[in-house]
């Protein structure tokens, strides 16, 4: 069951990807001149290399026998490139999620000044040692020495790790499920936020490499700047907003487990 | 402080991104639109590479930015050699 969990979410986020390359792809090539109207200027697009494959197939002198083995084949091949795309998002969504996430969860602590935290931090000083004093003492960036930041998201981690393990070990069964189903959300989120960044790293380089985009500084403008904007906005949020709801309730279920096992 | 030191940064690339596009606005009402199609191409590469870069906050978003920017501008591009529009028939 959690295998198909798995991969119907690297499918949302590989499919969304491919699904907005293809409509952008396409809205980029289509001629602003055209006159064959939105169905022929697709076809217009794709048709092409669908002919010359088939052209090429069908020199083959068994091309009918085996037409629909290679249609199975295209779409088993299509299925698992989408479902490692999602896969590959998964894994490369820390690398640009987990900047503002680390300066959320940094100024969450800090602002609210959680004593409690610093507590149960304290209790557990076997495994984390310093971490939590120098995350949150210790700033973020220095432009002078990189390393401050890895060594920085190292101890983020650590942290996050220590928060989840200890919820696992000590909540209850259904407030786990309701955990789990939070963070596996999170996961997603993150993946389809680097989905969008993927999308709106493609279409600059697309718009940039099309004729028919730079054919104007109006074309050029859209497809270039505003919808990557648009597009940069909207994973910001999307990842502010999915990190904060799972922050909090992880944080919130942590303080009453740590409060009955006080009392 | 440190948040509003980063969004000091991000304001400044963000500045940095968007300052073609004004310089382009002027280059557009003397009617060069090539000029402004080369500040909107680099504008555009920049964002792209500061995106890129931001796997290493600040100094990478800023190197991919500047190597975007350097990138758009020296991209072939504009109207020197738009292709022209295809006619194809289809079969009814």
């Amino acid at each position: 069951m959690k295998g198909i969990t798995r991969f119907a979410e690297y499918s949302i986020s590989g499919g969304l990807l491919w699904l907005n390359v293809v409509v952008f792809a396409t809205l980029l090539s289509i001629p602003p001149e055209s006159s064959l109207g939105l169905i022929g200027s697709i076809l217009d697009v794709w048709g092409d290399w669908v002919t010359v494959l088939e052209s090429h197939l069908r020199q083959s002198s068994n091309f009918d026998a085996f037409k629909n083995t290679i249609n199975t084949l295209a779409a088993s091949l299509f299925v698992l490139l989408v479902f490692c795309t999602g896969l590959a998002l998964d894994l490369l969504s820390p690398l640009f999620c987990s900047q503002l996430e680390i300066l959320f969860f940094r100024n969450n602590i800090k602002v609210k000044e959680e004593k409690w935290f610093s507590t149960l931090v304290k209790k557990h000083e076997k495994y984390l040692h310093d971490d939590y004093n120098s995350f949150v003492s210790e700033p973020l960036i220095k432009i002078s020495d990189p390393g401050v930041w890895r060594a920085q998201k190292k101890r983020f981690n650590r942290i996050n790790s220590f928060i989840m393990a200890y919820l696992f070990v000590n909540s209850d069964n259904v407030y786990l499920t309701q955990l789990t189903d939070k963070i596996r959300i999170w996961y997603t989120c993150r993946a389809i936020t680097t989905s969008l960044l993927a999308l709106c790293v493609l279409l600059n380089f697309l718009s940039v490499s099309n004729s028919f985009a730079v054919a104007n500084a109006t074309n050029t403008f859209i497809y270039t700047l505003l919808i990557p904007s648009i597009l940069v906005i909207i994973s910001f949020s999307i990842t502010i907003g999915t990190f904060c709801r799972v922050s909090n309730s992880m944080l919130a279920l942590a303080y009453h487990i740590d409060k009955n096992q006080s009392s | 402080m440190q948040t509003r030191r980063y969004c000091l940064h991000l304001l400044l690339i963000l500045c940095l991104v968007f300052s073609p596009t004004v310089f382009a606005n002027d280059t557009q009402k003397e009617d060069d639109d090539n000029n402004a199609v080369v500040y909107l191409q680099a504008g555009g590469l920049c964002m792209g590479g500061a995106i890129l870069g931001s796997v290493v906050p600040v100094l990478g978003t800023i190197a991919g930015c500047a190597v975007g920017a350097v990138a758009g501008w020296f991209w072939p591009g504009g109207s020197s050699d738009k292709p022209e529009p295809r006619e194809v028939v289809l079969d009814q």
